[in-house]
C-alpha cells in the first residue's frame, strides 16, 4: 500500500483535534444527549397516552354494550 | 373541571376523563411523569377500600392515574368541582394586575370585621375542609420563581450576539460561495466560543443554585379551633395564622391580635429598624412601609407574637408584586453590544464598498464575471475580521475566570466587559454599605462620651456605678429571646435591643442573673405618641423599679432630675447639646431614666435620667474605603434606601459622600413633572431616602437616560427591579434574597463591597485589551484589503486567494489578537475616569494612525510581492502582521510568556503551513518552500517588532506619551468627580 500523505495528515489531525476539542465539545455533547433523552421520555409519554385513551376508550364502548344487552334483556 | 386533592402531593390532581358508566377515573397529577416514587405514593394513597376503589395505576411515563371504582364510591365525594369550592374562583386580590384595576381591597385600611367578612373567616380560622377546597380552587401559596436559566437559553445566549452572529455571518457567506471548507473553519470557531462559554456560565448557574436558600417552610395556623403546623404552601386566604419573635411571615396578613408584634420589613422596603405592628387600619394611601395593619410575607418577627389573618398568597402578595416589577423591567443592551453592533455595521459597510471597488475593478479589466463576482466577494470577506469574536470572548472569559477567583460571579459574559465603562453605582444602604446589625458605640453619663468597646463593669457595684446601672437597665427594658451560651447567642428582637443586649454581655453582665435578680413585672409598649417603653421590675430588697428608654426629647420630660441634680431649663439646654453632640456623629441617640416605685402602677413621669445611649448601624467593612476608590476611578456613588432620611444622610457621610439627600417620593415628583431638572438634581445626589423599589428603579432608569452607565448594588427583594434596570446588576453576598439573585448579572460571594470596585478595574482592563486588539485586527485586515486591491488594480498577480485570508484572519491573525486581549491589567486601571458610554471601540483620533500602520504593512508586503511574487508577498505580510502585535501592546510593560508563546505559535504556524507541500497546494502556491519566503516573513517580522521596541525603549521614546487610552474623558466634563468631596 502506497503512503499517502494528505490522507495521514488529514488522519492525525482529526485525531488531535479530537483530543483538544473534544474537551470543549464536552458541554455541547451533554446538551444533546439531554435532549436525546427528553425527546425519548416525550415520545414515551405520548404513546403511553394513546394506550390509555385506547383503553378508555374500550372500556366505555364494552360498558355501554354490557349496558344496552342488560337492558334489552 | 373537577379536581381531586392528594396527600401524596401538595398539587391537586386534574381529573382528565370520568367515565361513569365504565366507573373509571383518568386523572392527571402533577409531577408525576418520570416519578416511579409518587406514583407508587398515589397508588398506596388511593388503594383504600373505604374509598370505593377497584383498581388503581399510576403511570410514571405518562403522568396519569387511572381509578376504577366501585358503584357510589365515597371518592367520588372527594372529587371537588372548582367553582363550588370557595367563595369565588377569583382569589380575594388586594389588587388588580399592574394597577390596570380600581383596588379590589386595601386590606391594611378596612376595618378589621369586614376583612373577616370578606375573607368569608373568622377569628377562629377555618375549618379544615373549606382550607382543603380554597387550596384546590386557588392553589399553593407559592410564587412561581423565575429559576435558573435554562440550558438552551444559556445556549441561545451565547450565540445570539453580535461577534458570534458576525462570524456565522461569515461562514454562510464562504458557504454560499460553496467554500465549504471555509465555512466550516468559520463555524468550528463559533463552536468553540460557544462550547467554551456554555460551559462556565452553566458552572456558574450551578453555583448559584447551591446558594439558593429553601424558601418552603412551616407555619402555624388555626384550622376547626386547635393551632396545628402545616406546610406554608398550604395557607390559604382566610387562614388564621400565628406569627412570633424569629419566624418568616408566610403569607401577606392582616394583623388580628397583636401581643408587642414587630417585625423587619427590611428585604422589602429597605428599612432597617423593625416596624411595630398594630390592629388599627391605617389610611388607604399608606406606603408599605407605613401600613402597622399588615404583615407581609418573606419578612422577618423580630420581636412579640400575633394572630393574623391570611389576605394574599403566592402570586397576590406584595413580594410576588415586586417579581412583577422585574418582569416589567427589561435588560438594557450593554454599551458592548452596541459598540459591537456599530462595529458591525462599519465593517459591513467596508467589507461592500471593498467588494464593489475589487468588481469595477475587475470590470474594468474586462474580468470574465464569475471572477469579478468572486474577488469582489473574497475582498468582502477579507474586509471583516473573523478571528474578533473568537478574540472578544476570550477576553471576557479570560475575565470572567480572574473575577470568579476572587469571588464575583459573572451571569451574563458581556457583563465583565460593560462594568468598566461603569460611571455611577447606585447601593442599597441597609445590608449593602452597613452591616443591617446595630452595635452600641457610645454612652454618655454626664461625665463625657464613653466608647461602649472595651467597656467593663462590676455587675455587684450596679447602683454605685452609673455605667452598669445604665447598661442594666437598658436590658432589663429590652424585649428580646436570647438563646445558646456565650460566644454562640442567638438573639431575636430589634436590631437596637440586640445591640444593647450584645453590649452589656460584653460589658460582664450576667443577663439570667439580672433578670432572675429583676424581674419583670409590666412592660409597656411604644406607640406612636410616646416614643419609649417603660418596664416594671421587682428589685432584690423588695420594692418596685421602673425603667424607661426611648427617644431622648420625650424621656427627658419624664425625668425631673440627673446625676446632678433638678433638671431646670438651663439643664435641659445642656442635655439637649449632649444629645445633638452624640446624634451628629450619626449614632441613633436613646435616652435611659429610671425611679422607685410604690405599688403596681406604671409611672410615666419622676424618672432620674441615667445618661444617653448612641448607636450605629456600622459600616460594612471596606464601605467606605470602597467608594472613595470609586470616586478615585471618577466613579459617583448614590445611596438608595428605604431607610429614614436621617440614616439615609447619616450613611452617606459616613462614607464620604456629602451630596444631596433627598426623600423618594420628592424624587419621584420631580421625575413625573420635568424630568431634566429630576436629572440635573440627580447629578448632585448623594442617597435617596424612602424610596420605593419602583422609584429605585426609575432613578436607575433616569441617570442611564442622563448617559451614565449605571451597576445596581443590593440584595434584598426591594432591591431586584432596580438591579435589573441597570446596566450591571450586582447582588451582594449569598445571603442576597433569591428574586435579587435572579435580576443579577453579577453576584458577589462575599458581603464585601470591595470586590465591586475590583470588577469595574477588571471591566476596564476587558475594554483597553479589546481596544488594542481590535486596533490591531482592522490595521491588519486594512493590509490584506488594500494588497488584494493594489494588486487588482495595476494588474498584478493575486497576492492572497480567499483561503490564504481566511487563514491569515482565523489563525495568523487571531493568536495574536488573542495575545493582546488577555494581556495583565495595567497598574493605573482605577486612577482614571471611565471611558464615555457612548466611546468607540476605536478613538477617531486613532483613525489615521491606524491608516498609516495598515499602509505600511501594506508596503511591506507589495515591496515582497512586486520582488518576488505571490509566496513571498504571503510570507512578508504574515510576518509584518505578526511584528505589529508588539506595536499595539499596552506601554511599558516587557510581554509576559502567554503573550510570546501565542505570538511564536503563530509564526510557528505559519512557517508550518508553507514548509508542508499539502498546505502549499491548499494555498494554491508554487511546490517546494524557498528560502526567499522565510526570508521575507523575517523582515517583514523585524521592522514592525524593532520600531515596537524602540518605541517602548525608556530610553528611545519620548517622555510622557500616555496610553491613548488614558486619555479617555468623560461624557460629562462638568460632572463633578467626588475625589473632591470626599474628606
Amino acid at each position: 500500500m502506497r503512503f499517502h500523505f494528505t490522507s495521514f495528515a488529514i488522519g492525525v489531525g482529526v485525531g488531535v483535534a479530537a483530543v483538544v476539542v473534544g474537551r470543549h465539545l464536552r458541554p455541547a455533547f451533554v446538551e444533546v444527549a439531554t435532549a436525546a433523552y427528553g425527546l425519548s421520555d416525550a415520545v414515551a409519554a405520548r404513546i403511553a397516552m394513546v394506550q390509555e385513551d385506547v383503553e378508555d376508550m374500550l372500556a366505555e364502548a364494552k360498558a355501554r354494550s354490557r349496558n344496552a344487552a342488560g337492558m334489552a334483556a | 373541571m373537577e379536581r381531586l386533592s392528594l396527600a401524596a402531593t401538595s398539587a391537586a390532581a386534574r381529573v382528565e376523563r370520568h367515565a361513569r358508566r365504565s366507573r373509571r377515573l383518568r386523572l392527571a397529577v402533577p409531577g408525576l411523569r418520570g416519578s416511579p416514587a409518587l406514583a407508587a405514593r398515589v397508588e398506596a394513597e388511593l388503594s383504600d377500600p373505604e374509598l370505593g376503589v377497584e383498581e388503581v395505576r399510576a403511570d410514571a411515563r405518562s403522568g396519569r392515574v387511572l381509578v376504577r371504582y366501585v358503584p357510589e364510591a365515597p371518592l367520588l365525594q372527594r372529587l371537588e368541582p372548582a367553582r363550588d369550592a370557595a367563595p369565588g374562583r377569583r382569589r380575594p386580590g388586594r389588587r388588580g394586575r399592574r394597577g390596570s384595576q380600581r383596588p379590589e381591597a386595601c386590606w391594611h385600611a378596612l376595618a378589621l370585621d369586614e376583612v373577616l367578612e370578606r375573607l368569608e373567616t373568622s377569628r377562629q380560622g377555618l375549618q379544615p375542609e373549606v382550607a382543603a377546597a380554597r387550596l384546590s380552587a386557588w392553589g399553593p401559596n407559592a410564587v412561581d420563581g423565575v429559576g435558573p436559566r435554562s440550558r438552551l437559553e444559556l445556549l441561545v445566549s451565547q450565540i445570539g450576539n453580535v461577534p458570534a452572529m458576525l462570524l456565522l455571518g461569515s461562514a454562510g457567506l464562504a458557504a454560499s460561495l460553496r467554500d465549504f471548507l471555509d465555512a466550516g473553519a468559520i463555524a468550528a470557531a463559533v463552536g468553540l466560543d460557544v462550547g467554551i462559554g456554555y460551559r462556565i456560565e452553566r458552572q456558574n448557574e450551578k453555583l448559584v443554585a447551591s446558594w439558593r436558600a429553601l424558601e418552603a417552610g412551616e407555619a402555624r395556623v388555626i384550622r376547626a379551633g386547635r393551632i396545628q403546623k402545616v406546610a406554608a404552601t398550604t395557607l390559604v386566604p382566610g387562614d388564621v395564622v400565628v406569627i412570633r419573635a424569629g419566624d418568616t411571615v408566610p403569607a401577606d396578613a392582616r394583623v388580628l391580635a397583636p401581643h408587642r408584634l414587630g417585625c423587619n420589613e427590611a428585604v422589602l422596603t429597605g428599612e432597617s429598624e423593625p416596624r411595630a405592628k398594630r390592629v388599627a387600619p391605617v389610611d388607604e394611601d399608606a406606603l408599605l412601609a407605613e401600613r402597622t395593619s399588615m404583615v407581609y410575607a418573606g419578612t422577618t418577627v423580630t420581636a412579640g407574637r400575633a394572630r393574623c389573618v391570611v389576605t394574599g398568597i403566592g402570586p397576590d402578595t406584595e413580594a410576588a408584586r415586586i417579581r412583577e416589577l422585574i418582569e416589567a423591567e427589561e435588560s438594557p443592551q450593554t454599551p458592548f453590544e452596541r459598540r459591537f453592533e456599530r462595529l458591525g455595521t462599519q465593517l459591513s459597510l467596508a467589507g461592500a464598498a471593498s467588494g464593489a471597488a475589487a468588481a469595477g475593478i475587475g470590470l474594468l479589466r474586462l474580468r470574465s464575471p464569475r471572477q469579478v463576482v468572486g474577488n469582489a466577494v473574497a475582498l468582502a470577506v477579507a474586509a471583516i475580521p473573523e478571528g474578533l469574536p473568537v478574540v472578544s470572548t476570550s477576553a471576557l472569559l479570560r475575565s470572567m475566570q480572574h473575577l470568579r477567583e476572587r469571588g464575583v460571579v459573572v451571569r451574563r459574559l458581556v457583563s465583565a466587559e460593560t462594568l468598566g465603562g461603569v460611571s455611577v453605582v447606585c447601593a442599597d444602604k441597609t445590608g449593602t454599605i452597613t452591616l443591617n446589625d446595630m452595635k452600641l458605640e457610645v454612652l454618655d453619663v454626664g461625665r463625657g462620651v464613653l466608647e461602649a468597646e472595651g467597656l467593663r463593669i462590676e455587675p455587684e457595684k450596679l447602683f454605685q456605678d452609673p455605667r452598669a446601672l445604665i447598661l442594666a437597665a437598658a436590658v432589663l427594658n429590652c424585649d428580646v429571646t436570647v438563646e445558646g451560651e456565650r460566644g454562640g447567642l442567638s438573639i431575636s428582637g430589634s436590631p437596637t435591643e440586640k445591640a444593647l443586649v450584645r453590649a452589656a454581655d460584653a460589658a460582664g453582665f450576667d443577663r439570667d442573673a439580672l433578670r432572675e435578680a429583676f424581674p419583670r413585672r409590666v412592660l409597656r409598649e411604644r406607640s406612636d405618641r410616646a416614643q419609649y417603653v417603660i418596664s416594671l421590675h421587682d428589685a432584690p430588697d423588695g420594692g418596685r423599679l421602673a425603667f424607661v428608654k426611648g427617644a431622648p426629647e420625650q424621656v427627658v420630660e419624664l425625668c425631673d432630675r440627673d446625676h446632678e441634680g433638678p433638671i431646670d431649663a438651663a439643664a435641659r439646654s445642656r442635655l439637649a447639646e449632649r444629645n445633638h453632640a452624640v446624634a451628629a456623629e450619626g449614632l441613633r441617640v436613646l435616652a435611659v431614666g429610671w425611679r422607685r416605685v410604690d405599688g403596681d402602677e406604671v409611672p410615666t413621669r419622676g424618672f432620674t435620667l441615667l445618661g444617653l445611649l448612641g448607636l450605629r448601624d456600622p459600616l460594612r467593612p471596606g464601605a467606605a474605603h470602597t467608594i472613595q476608590s470609586a470616586a478615585r476611578a471618577g466613579i459617583r456613588t448614590v445611596i438608595l434606601t428605604g431607610d429614614q432620611t436621617r440614616s439615609a444622610e447619616a450613611a452617606a457621610r459616613a462614607v464620604g459622600l456629602h451630596g444631596e439627600v433627598l426623600e423618594g417620593r420628592e424624587l419621584a415628583a420631580l421625575l413625573e413633572a420635568d424630568g431634566r431638572e429630576a436629572l440635573a438634581r440627580l447629578r448632585h445626589v448623594a442617597a435617596v431616602s424612602r424610596v420605593t423599589p419602583a422609584q429605585k428603579a426609575a432613578i436607575v432608569r433616569g441617570l442611564r437616560e442622563a448617559g451614565e452607565i449605571v451597576a445596581m448594588a443590593g440584595d434584598g427583594v426591594n432591591d431586584a427591579p432596580a438591579i435589573k434596570a441597570a446596566d450591571v446588576g450586582i447582588a451582594i453576598g449569598r445571603q442576597a434574597s433569591d428574586v435579587s439573585r435572579e435580576a443579577a448579572d453579577i453576584l458577589l460571594a462575599q458581603e464585601d463591597m470591595r470586590s465591586i470596585v475590583d470588577a469595574i478595574g477588571e471591566g476596564r482592563a476587558v475594554q483597553d485589551n479589546l481596544r488594542r486588539a481590535v486596533r490591531f485586527l482592522l490595521a491588519t485586515n486594512l493590509s490584506e484589503v488594500a494588497l488584494t486591491l493594489g494588486a487588482a488594480a495595476v494588474g498584478a498577480r493575486e497576492p492572497l486567494n480567499p483561503i490564504r485570508l481566511l487563514w491569515l484572519n482565523l489563525l495568523s491573525d487571531s493568536l495574536p489578537a488573542i495575545a493582546l486581549a488577555t494581556e495583565p491589567a495595567d497598574g493605573d486601571l482605577l486612577r482614571r475616569p471611565p471611558a464615555p458610554p457612548d466611546a468607540p471601540l476605536i478613538d477617531p483620533a486613532e483613525h489615521g494612525r491606524l491608516l498609516r500602520d495598515g499602509a505600511l504593512i501594506t508596503a511591506g508586503a507589495g515591496f515582497a510581492h512586486l520582488l518576488f511574487g505571490p509566496a513571498a508577498s504571503f510570507s512578508a505580510l504574515t510576518g509584518a502582521q505578526l511584528g505589529y502585535t508588539f506595536t499595539c501592546r499596552a506601554p511599558g510593560k516587557p510581554p509576559d510568556e502567554a503573550f510570546m508563546r501565542l505570538v511564536g505559535g503563530s509564526a510557528a504556524l505559519h512557517v508550518a503551513a508553507v514548509a508542508l507541500p499539502p498546505m502549499r497546494s491548499l494555498f494554491r502556491l508554487s511546490p517546494g518552500l524557498s528560502p526567499i519566503e522565510l526570508g521575507a516573513f523575517g523582515v517583514g517580522f523585524l521592522v514592525p517588532w524593532a520600531f515596537a521596541r524602540a518605541a517602548h525603549d525608556p530610553v528611545i521614546v519620548r517622555r510622557g506619551r500616555p496610553d491613548r487610552h488614558a486619555s479617555v474623558t468623560r461624557s460629562h466634563p462638568d460632572d463633578p468627580i467626588q475625589e473632591e468631596d470626599t474628606p
